[in-house]
């Protein structure tokens, strides 16, 4: 590295210690603070990219740099004490109906693309016998590049993005141990859990490789992202 | 009683307002300027002392609550003092209730509070909990961590210091100062608070002090613990009205 990579690292680093403990029992509070830090990094293409790079040296944030059925992600800092986990939520391709909560709660910017926003009501249990077509939507929203949206962890909805719509995500420690979800399409229901809870042999098939993780940098780096 | 709710915007950033709250039925019989603290990073923000801002309504007190910028989005030392410089100025020049209100300060946000009244002359009566006023000891006692020095990063980079950092008012900036503290306080300690008072002591600066029982750092600020009990009291010295909502 450079000195001047260096600075700028160094720079990047102090700034992100310099950032508050958040308080997610207060979506609301939440929301005002997190969606502010979304936009102090977002907004800053060269932070964004020194924070992206660092990750390549940073073998606890390399480890946690994922590849999904929809989503890959790249995550550029994580301090659970203070309540931040931050990164890029890269889609990959054409979304369908998959409604679903979450883990953790979370504020997402989005720096390109856009989603169609769906929240949903249900009157079922969120487990194995709920009956799909009991999930209605409520409220639809186009979330145009430059939104953010905080929700909170119980909240059922779905987010059906173009390929390449990439998000800056700040989310919370886990609040629950399963994320539910269901396929309206076929009826089908399932759970994903956190990384602490897969297998050694799930986490090596959605751990990001560096062939993909240069073409993400490439990607962002062409979306003006970085 | 029904609380009246409003913002006013005094900068740019989305940070520069003060929240208010004053009763909506007649004047209010007092009123105070609070400053929220969080280390200059906004572990706490302005909403979060609502619940308060409302108590105190409830008692008589009209309350503006000062938001502020953080040290990571534009309130590197000095800004976010200039802030709170600004927002005290634009309260004052509105009139009453402001120009008379007790000014509040809670954990650094009593750095803030005291740096807004400093070298104004305006004898303001100013009640301190909590506070983390003397950088240079709580850097060095790691008070917040490591905030005081990504509060100061850019003043001590350029050869700054914490001390030219650290708010000193005179005798005429204060009518009086009153300092609460948190006797089971977990982010301010018992050391910081008797440095803090000393110096102000030997400066002349005629101070209150009360030793809250029990308390821990946020039961200061917070109506549902005994602990803010004396802080309501001070700032409103009234009852509480009837429930109301708030407008």
């Amino acid at each position: 590295m450079t000195s001047l990579t260096t600075d700028r690292t160094q720079a990047a680093v102090s700034l992100m210690e310099s950032l508050p403990a958040v308080n997610w029992d207060d979506i609301e509070s939440a929301a005002e603070v997190t969606e502010r830090i979304a936009h102090r990094l977002g907004d800053d293409p060269e932070l964004l990219n020194t924070l992206v790079e660092r990750v390549r040296y940073t073998p606890e944030l390399r480890e946690k740099c994922e590849c999904h059925a929809l989503d890959d992600k790249i995550v550029i800092w994580d301090d659970q004490e203070k309540g931040l986990r931050i990164r890029l939520r890269l889609a990959n391709t054409d979304q369908y109906e998959r409604v679903h909560n979450h883990r953790y709660s979370f504020t997402a910017y989005i720096l390109s693309g856009a989603y169609r926003h769906t929240l949903y009501a249900t009157d079922q249990p969120l487990d194995e016998t709920a009956d799909v077509e009991r999930f209605w939507p409520y409220f639809v929203r186009e979330e145009p590049q430059g939104r953010c949206i905080t929700l909170d962890h119980e909240q059922l909805h779905t987010t059906i993005t173009e390929p390449e719509t990439i998000s800056l995500m700040i989310q919370s420690p886990a609040r629950k141990s399963r994320a539910f979800m269901i396929r309206r399409a076929d009826g089908h229901v399932w759970w994903r859990l956190g990384a602490a809870e897969e297998s050694e042999e799930r986490r090596r098939e959605v751990r990001m490789t560096d062939e993909r993780f240069e073409h993400w940098i490439g990607r962002l780096k062409a979306l003006g992202v970085l | 009683m029904t609380i009246q709710e409003s913002v006013l915007r005094y900068g740019d950033s989305p940070w520069q307002r003060v929240d208010l709250y004053v009763p909506a039925e007649g004047p209010a019989r007092s009123a105070a300027v609070i400053f929220h603290g969080g280390f200059w990073r906004h572990d706490r923000i302005a909403r979060d002392l609502e619940p308060l801002a409302v108590a105190l309504v409830r008692r008589g007190c009209a309350t503006a609550v000062v938001e502020y910028r953080p040290a990571w989005d534009g309130g590197l030392w000095p800004a976010a003092a200039e802030d709170a410089r600004t927002a005290l100025g634009r309260l004052d020049a509105g009139g009453a209730p402001w120009q008379d209100a007790t000014i509040v300060g809670h954990s650094a946000g009593a750095h803030l509070a005291l740096s807004a009244v400093a070298g104004q002359g305006a004898g303001r009566r100013v009640v301190l909990l909590a506070p983390v006023v003397e950088l240079a000891y709580a850097a060095a006692a790691e008070v917040g961590g490591k905030a005081v020095g990504h509060f100061l990063a850019g003043h001590l980079a350029a050869g700054g210091t914490a001390e030219e950092a650290t708010p000193r008012p005179s005798q005429a900036d204060l009518a009086s100062l009153t300092v609460f503290e948190a006797a089971c306080d977990q982010a301010v300690p018992a050391e910081l608070t008797e440095h803090q008072l000393s110096g102000w002591r030997e400066r002349g600066l005629v101070t209150d002090h009360h030793v809250v029982p029990d308390a821990r750092h946020m039961h200061l600020v917070n109506p549902e613990r005994d602990g803010c009990a004396p802080v309501l009291t001070l700032l409103a010295g009234a009852p509480v009205s009837a429930e109301g909502s708030v407008s």
